[in-house]
């Protein structure tokens, strides 16, 4: 794809020499790590994104490369998912939103959605019995949490809980999100203000919006940068009005394949880009 | 004698370059085309840094980068085309800069009503989207008159994004869906009904309700952002960034965007099938 060939021709002085991974495509010994401290080495904390937001795709794709099932898929989707938490935390990412569930996800086979919502499950618990209490990771979910099965939610708000008053990564996840319900729901809160009287049509303005905005809760509202795997070049309703000014990156790579070397590749392009400075005639 | 054969020899190359123009398009309409194309035209000050011009030299060449654009999509029966010329955030720049900007903008907006424009030549309708309250009085006075002139074009639109940032639109869009509200909500008094607003109420009032959403996004100079442009539209548009300045940019640019979207069209389908 051209976009994906520009941004390696953009930052071709760090463009990994890959080592040839073996048939059963795992990294020979020691490779794979010499990989991530080359790329490591070239990140500079000062330029590094405060918060990053992921589109997580590709699972059933991965599967089904592989003669598996779906669900062999998201399971190894949830695995990769923690591991790069785990990065991420490692690097002083400050949050990360991952897009688990859009709304158009609902029209998915029941069979996908109930296995999908276990697979939350599993995960937000395996993030409480680990990495929240080593890493004092914060959790937080956002979307339309009163569509998920109860048990979903209850294991949601306990995590919340347990995690407020942490102070390391802050993790969101997106389940029953869509960017446009962000903005309407938004909308909906203000007009009921217009309507018991507190809120002239005249006085709405855009920071009073985003304040309703349900990403308004962690210190860093808006993305720095998004990653996107699998090779799609859109958007996909996420994270709509808070993207405005956040520098996209599309890889591609499935997402139980994108490691630790792929989010550092990312960074690098992103640090690339923002430490030259924007020149450019928008911001 | 000169004049006329260099003339001649211009005019056969123009002719040549147009047929193969022509026989791409052909090609290319085996697959499906979009419907709306979507242009940030970044580059120009870069470019004329690069040139070694005058900034706002820049600006000019990419007008006319713009019009070759707009050329090429209303031959590949493109109907609808959007163009991010002024964002709300770009009045922030050195103000000598701004007012030379805006004269540029106005003599080109003049320049779009002239008989031999590319407006007349394919029946555009020109809708000027944006805050345009923002602008001076003779921009403002130019835009109405353009928009007034067209309105009766109903073969292809443009829509031009002056004075623009999409967070604006949306907001002013809800500002307009309440003050509807309410005004139903006052006419009925003795039914109290809640005031309820849906997406259809938001995108009712979106100054882009011209246009369906865009299926190619195009940005020019490699940047890979949005910048606050059609982000409400552009949910399931494909984002394509060629490094070509915007004042580089050509009809080559364009087919690689539209193989892109012809590739990615049919897997979105599946997916779409799938989810």
């Amino acid at each position: 794809m051209i976009p994906l060939v520009l941004f390696h021709n953009s930052m071709s002085s760090l463009k990994p020499c890959r080592a040839t991974k073996t048939t059963t495509g795992e990294w020979p010994n020691g490779a794979r790590e010499n990989e991530v401290i080359r790329l490591r080495g070239y990140l500079n904390q000062e330029f590094m994104p405060k918060h990053v937001a992921l589109i997580m795709d590709g699972n059933g794709r991965w599967a089904k490369k592989r003669g598996l099932a779906v669900q062999d898929g998201h399971k190894s989707g949830r695995i990769n998912l923690k591991y790069l938490t785990y990065n991420c935390s490692n690097l002083g990412i400050k949050m990360l939103t991952a897009y688990a569930f859009s709304t158009e996800n609902w029209n998915r086979s029941r069979m996908e959605i109930a296995f999908l919502m276990t697979t939350f499950e599993e995960f937000i618990q395996s993030l409480v019995e680990d990495l929240m209490t080593r890493h004092d990771i914060r959790f937080s979910a956002i979307g339309e949490k009163s569509r998920l099965p109860e048990s979903l939610q209850s294991a949601i708000s306990k995590a919340e809980e347990m995690s407020r008053t942490n102070k390391g990564l802050h993790f969101v996840m997106a389940m029953s999100y869509s960017g446009r319900n962000d903005v309407v729901e938004a909308a909906k809160i203000i007009a009921k203000k217009v309507e018991r009287g507190t809120l002239q049509t005249s006085e709405i303005d855009e920071a009073m919006l985003e304040q309703e905005l349900m990403t308004n809760i962690g210190q860093f509202p808006n993305p720095d940068m998004l990653i996107r795997t699998s090779g799609e070049l859109r958007l996909s309703n996420f994270l709509m009005w808070q993207l405005a000014y956040s520098q996209f990156y599309f890889s591609d790579k499935l997402f139980p394949d994108f490691g630790e070397e792929d989010l550092l590749e990312a960074l690098a392009s992103y640090q690339y880009r923002v430490s030259a400075g924007f020149e450019s005639d928008w911001k | 004698m000169e004049k006329q054969s260099s003339n001649l020899a211009t005019q056969l190359i123009e002719g040549l370059c147009s047929f193969l123009r022509r026989c791409i398009c052909a090609i290319l309409s085996a697959g499906s085309l979009p419907r709306h194309v979507a242009f940030i035209m970044d580059g120009n000050r870069r470019y004329a840094k690069k040139e070694g011009l005058l900034e706002g030299d820049g600006h000019r060449v990419g007008f006319t980068a713009l019009m070759n654009m707009l050329k090429y999509c209303y031959e590949m029966n493109v109907k609808y085309v959007t163009v991010y010329a002024f964002s709300i955030e770009n009045f922030k720049r050195r103000p000598e800069e701004v007012q030379s900007t805006m004269q540029l903008i106005q003599e080109k907006i003049e320049s779009l009503l002239e008989k031999e424009s590319i407006v007349n030549q394919y029946g555009v309708r020109v809708h000027f989207i944006g805050n345009l309250k923002l602008l001076s009085k003779p921009v403002r006075l130019a835009a109405e008159r353009a928009m007034n002139a067209t309105a009766h074009n109903s073969t292809a639109t443009l829509a031009i994004c002056i004075a623009y940032t999409s967070t604006d639109e949306i907001t002013n869009s809800v500002e307009e869906a309440c003050k509807v509200k309410m005004d139903e909500l006052g006419g009925n008094e003795i039914d109290s009904k809640e005031l309820h607003i849906d997406v259809a109420d938001v995108e009712k009032h979106m100054y882009m309700a011209v246009a369906p959403d865009p299926d190619i996004i195009i940005r020019s100079s490699g940047e890979t952002r949005l910048s606050n442009f059609l982000l409400w539209q552009s949910a399931s548009s494909l984002l394509y960034s060629p490094r070509a300045l915007w004042p580089e940019i050509g009809f080559y640019h364009l087919v690689r965007a539209i193989l892109d979207f012809q590739r990615n069209v049919t897997s979105l389908e599946t997916k779409l099938k799938q989810s």
